[in-house]
């Protein structure tokens, strides 16, 4: 357990692994994802990363949009993406966790 | 036997209101754009679009309306005097204005760090497939009326549909609201008291086996009622929905 913000990277597998869930959207604000657009027009590299991590007040924000795949409900999904994200967070660091808010964006 | 008509005729006009018709695009897309992204096969891979799950919200409804209209003979048989817009254009209207995502719609957790939610936009689209994916039901409009972000507020379900010539219309309601309600209890935790059920329009079928419509206008008299609804049907819980009176 460390003071380290957790690894964005790292995140972003763990919530494609929960079964139902089949894509991960960029969760960052409208405003990032357009310089995320321009710097793919550029051919500037862009992060890879989708779940956002955030600190304010010395405590961790989590942001994560999701896709839902046919066959699985999205309320148990969505449910199991915020535990999964809430146990991976309590192990690796130390920053109280203030939220973990998972979007729905798609479904089947 | 005369020529074939040609899949044109005016289906569901909706009037959308004003901020409707302020929404054009989706993540800087219009939906004729998506639309020849479909046709290209989806290729080259446009990342604005395929990371973008308003675009594939669409992208899903412009499949399945493709599917129909592949299945339907286009002949509105009471089409009103002043609906000069194409039914698909309508609809296109309809996917791209429900395609964006809308209001937030929460999901329950005991955390307290948790704020789940599943965006409106995305409901509509599990409601539209839910109906695109009964035979001879295509979908032209889905609503969610009431304060869905306020969890166990009231929510009415308003759709409007069109079903293939011939089709029993109270029975065509009655298994669309039983889909549409089978689709909202899996995936949300909304407290539908009501899905209201419009049937618009009627269209004949392609006949099977045949690439091209064959039904003329003179052998299928126009004798249906455009528009049919089937009045809101009061769910007095959230285990069941209950069929309407009206629909038997």
């Amino acid at each position: 357990m460390t003071d380290a913000l957790p690894s964005a990277d790292h995140l972003d597998q763990i919530v494609l692994a929960v079964p139902g869930v089949d894509v991960l959207y960029c969760a960052a604000p409208l405003a990032t994802v357009i310089s995320l657009a321009r710097d793919a027009l550029a051919n500037r590299p862009a992060p890879s990363t989708s779940v956002l991590v955030t600190v304010q007040n010395d405590a961790l924000r989590v942001k994560a949009k999701i896709g839902v795949v046919d066959g699985y409900a999205a309320a148990a999904v969505c449910r199991r993406v915020h535990d999964a994200l809430e146990d991976h967070l309590s192990a690796m660091t130390r920053i109280p966790v203030a939220e973990i808010a998972v979007t729905v964006a798609r479904i089947g | 036997m005369t020529a074939p008509r040609e899949p044109d005729a005016p289906f569901v006009t909706f009037d959308l209101d004003t901020s409707d018709r302020e929404i054009l695009h989706l993540a800087g897309h219009t939906i004729e754009e998506l639309s020849d992204y479909l046709d290209a096969g989806c290729t080259p891979a446009d990342p604005t679009i395929d990371a973008s799950p308003e675009c594939q919200i669409a992208l899903r409804s412009l499949e399945r309306l493709r599917t129909a209209q592949a299945s339907l003979l286009s002949q509105d048989v009471a089409r009103a005097a002043d609906r000069d817009d194409s039914w698909v254009a309508s609809i296109l209207q309809n996917i791209n204005v429900e395609a964006h995502a809308g209001r937030d719609i929460p999901f329950t957790h005991p955390a307290s760090t948790a704020r789940l939610i599943v965006t409106e936009g995305a409901v509509r689209g599990i409601l539209r497939a839910a109906g695109d994916s009964l035979a001879n039901i295509v979908v032209g409009r889905c609503r969610l009326d009431g304060d869905v972000s306020v969890p166990g507020d009231p929510i009415t379900i308003r759709i409007d549909a069109a079903v293939g010539e011939g089709e029993d219309i109270p029975v065509s309601a009655a298994v669309l609201r039983e889909a549409v309600y089978t689709a909202l209890r899996t995936h949300t935790q909304l407290n539908v008291v009501a899905i209201e059920i419009t049937i618009r329009d009627i269209y004949l079928r392609q006949p099977v086996g045949e690439s091209t419509p064959s039904t003329t206008s003179e052998s299928t008299p126009s004798t249906t009622s455009p528009s049919t609804t089937s009045p809101s049907t009061e769910l007095p819980s959230a285990e069941s929905p209950t069929k309407s009176s009206s629909d038997d």
